[in-house]
C-alpha cells in the first residue's frame, strides 16, 4: 500500500515537474502582463525603418526606398481571408485614393503563410484596390516591423522614420467611427504638425506566420 | 425572479461570475441542460476587472475569441475540454466573444452550444476596443485568439497570443493549482 502511494506520489511530481518543463520551453518573453508569447517586437515611433523590397502579386517588385521621393509610405499588412481585414477593405481604398494624390503611397503587404499570390490577385481584382499588394514570404518584413494583426498600419515619413503604427481607426462598423488614428497621422505629417496619437491597437486576426 | 436577481447583480459582477455560487473546487462538475442556450453576458473593461477579482482563490483561464475568427473556433473545443477536466479542480474558465451583437443569437450561442460550453461565457460590449485590450494586458497586440492565465490571486501571469491547446493549458495552469492533500 505504502509503496503504491509512494509510486503515486512520484508519478505525479513527475508530471507536475515535465509540465513545468513545458511551461518554461514554451515561454518567450515577458510582457507587462506577465509571462506572454508576445514574438517580434515593433521597431519604436521615429525609428528608422530599413529598405526592403518585396514582390507583388504579378512578381513586381517594390522596395520602400522607391517611394520615399513622396510624403512616405502607408503599409498595411493586410489578409484577403480576415473577416476584420476585409472590413476595412473599402476604408483602405478610399484613404488611399485621397492620400495617394497628396504624395502618400500605399502598399499593402500579405504576410499571411497560407495566402498565396494567386489567392492574393483574385481578392485585390475582387475588391478593386488600387493600391500594390506584396507578399511576405517567410513573414520577413512582418517580423522585423513586429506586425501580429490583420489589419496594422504603419506610416513611415521621407526620411524613413516611422511616424504612425497600430489600427486605421477604432471601429470594424463604420457607422461607429469615432477615431480615424490614420487619417489623422497622415494629415499631421501634410501640415506638419506633431502626431497626437502615434501607436494606437484594434482587435483583428493573428498573421499566420510560416 | 431569477432573472430579475441576475439583472440586478449584474451592476456589481459580471453575471457570469456572479452566478457562480460555489468555488467550482468543492462543486461538482457542470453539466448544461441539453436543450438549455449558454447563458452569455455583456462585458467591457469594468467588467472585465470585476471578472478577475471575483475569481480569487481559483486559477482563472481567459480564452478571447470570435467566430469569425478560424484558429478561435478550431481551438475552442480545447478550451471545452479544459474546462470539462479542470472545472472538477478548482480551475475557473471564461470565453469571450468579440464578435458584434447582431451576431449574438445567430453566431455566438449556436457556436457555444454546439461545443458545450458551460463555463463563464461573455460578449465584448461594442467600443472601447483599445481601452479592453490594454487592461487585459498591455502588452497584447489585439490579435486572435488569445488566452490570458489567472493565479489563485488574480495575477496574470501568463498571456498566450495565437492558438493555445489543451497541453498548453495544463502545463501553464499545473503550478498554480492548490497542493494535493497528502
Amino acid at each position: 500500500m505504502r509503496t503504491a502511494r509512494t509510486v503515486h506520489q512520484l508519478t505525479a511530481a513527475a508530471t507536475v515537474g515535465i509540465l513545468l518543463l513545458l511551461v518554461a520551453a514554451t515561454a518567450t518573453t515577458l510582457s507587462p502582463g506577465g509571462l506572454a508569447d508576445n514574438g517580434p517586437t515593433a521597431p519604436s515611433i521615429g525609428a528608422r525603418i530599413e529598405d526592403f523590397k518585396l514582390a507583388d502579386f504579378t512578381g513586381k517588385e517594390h522596395s520602400l526606398s522607391q517611394y520615399r521621393s513622396g510624403k512616405g509610405v502607408v503599409l498595411i499588412f493586410v489578409s484577403a481571408r480576415c473577416p476584420v481585414s476585409n472590413a476595412y477593405n473599402e476604408r483602405m481604398i478610399q484613404l488611399a485614393s485621397e492620400y495617394q494624390s497628396k504624395g502618400f503611397q500605399f502598399l499593402g503587404i500579405n504576410a499571411n503563410k497560407a495566402e498565396d499570390p494567386s489567392e492574393m490577385a483574385t481578392h485585390a481584382r475582387q475588391h478593386g484596390w488600387n493600391f500594390p499588394v506584396l507578399k511576405d514570404t517567410g513573414n520577413a518584413i512582418a517580423d522585423r516591423l513586429g506586425a501580429s494583426v490583420t489589419p496594422e498600419a504603419y506610416v513611415i515619413d521621407a526620411n524613413g522614420a516611422l511616424r504612425y503604427h497600430g489600427r486605421i481607426d477604432d471601429s470594424q462598423d463604420p457607422a461607429a467611427i469615432k477615431s480615424q488614428d490614420l487619417k489623422t497621422a497622415l494629415d499631421a505629417i501634410l501640415s506638419n504638425q506633431e502626431i497626437a496619437k502615434t501607436e494606437a491597437k484594434a482587435f483583428g486576426c493573428s498573421i499566420k506566420r510560416g | 425572479m431569477t432573472g430579475l436577481m441576475l439583472l440586478l447583480v449584474t451592476t456589481l459582477l459580471p453575471a457570469g461570475a456572479a452566478a457562480r455560487t460555489a468555488p467550482a473546487a468543492s462543486a461538482p462538475a457542470a453539466v448544461a441542460h441539453p436543450t438549455a442556450a449558454p447563458d452569455v453576458q455583456p462585458i467591457d473593461s469594468p467588467g472585465y476587472l470585476r471578472l478577475v477579482s471575483s475569481m480569487k482563490g481559483h486559477p482563472l483561464v481567459v480564452n478571447v475569441w470570435a467566430t469569425w475568427c478560424d484558429p478561435c473556433r478550431e481551438e475552442f473545443p480545447d478550451i471545452v475540454r479544459f474546462h470539462r477536466e479542470m472545472g472538477p479542480r478548482g480551475v475557473e474558465v471564461a470565453a469571450i466573444s468579440l464578435d458584434m451583437p447582431s451576431a449574438l443569437k445567430t453566431d455566438v450561442v449556436p457556436f457555444l452550444a454546439a461545443n458545450g460550453a458551460t463555463f463563464h461565457l461573455f460578449l465584448k460590449t461594442p467600443g472601447g476596443d483599445e481601452e479592453f485590450i490594454n487592461t487585459v494586458d498591455p502588452g497584447w497586440s489585439g490579435a486572435l485568439p488569445a488566452t490570458f492565465v489567472y493565479d489563485r490571486e488574480g495575477k496574470l501571469v501568463r498571456s498566450v497570443f495565437g492558438s493555445t491547446s489543451f497541453e498548453q493549458l495544463g502545463a501553464i495552469v499545473a503550478p498554480l493549482l492548490p497542493a494535493a492533500p497528502k
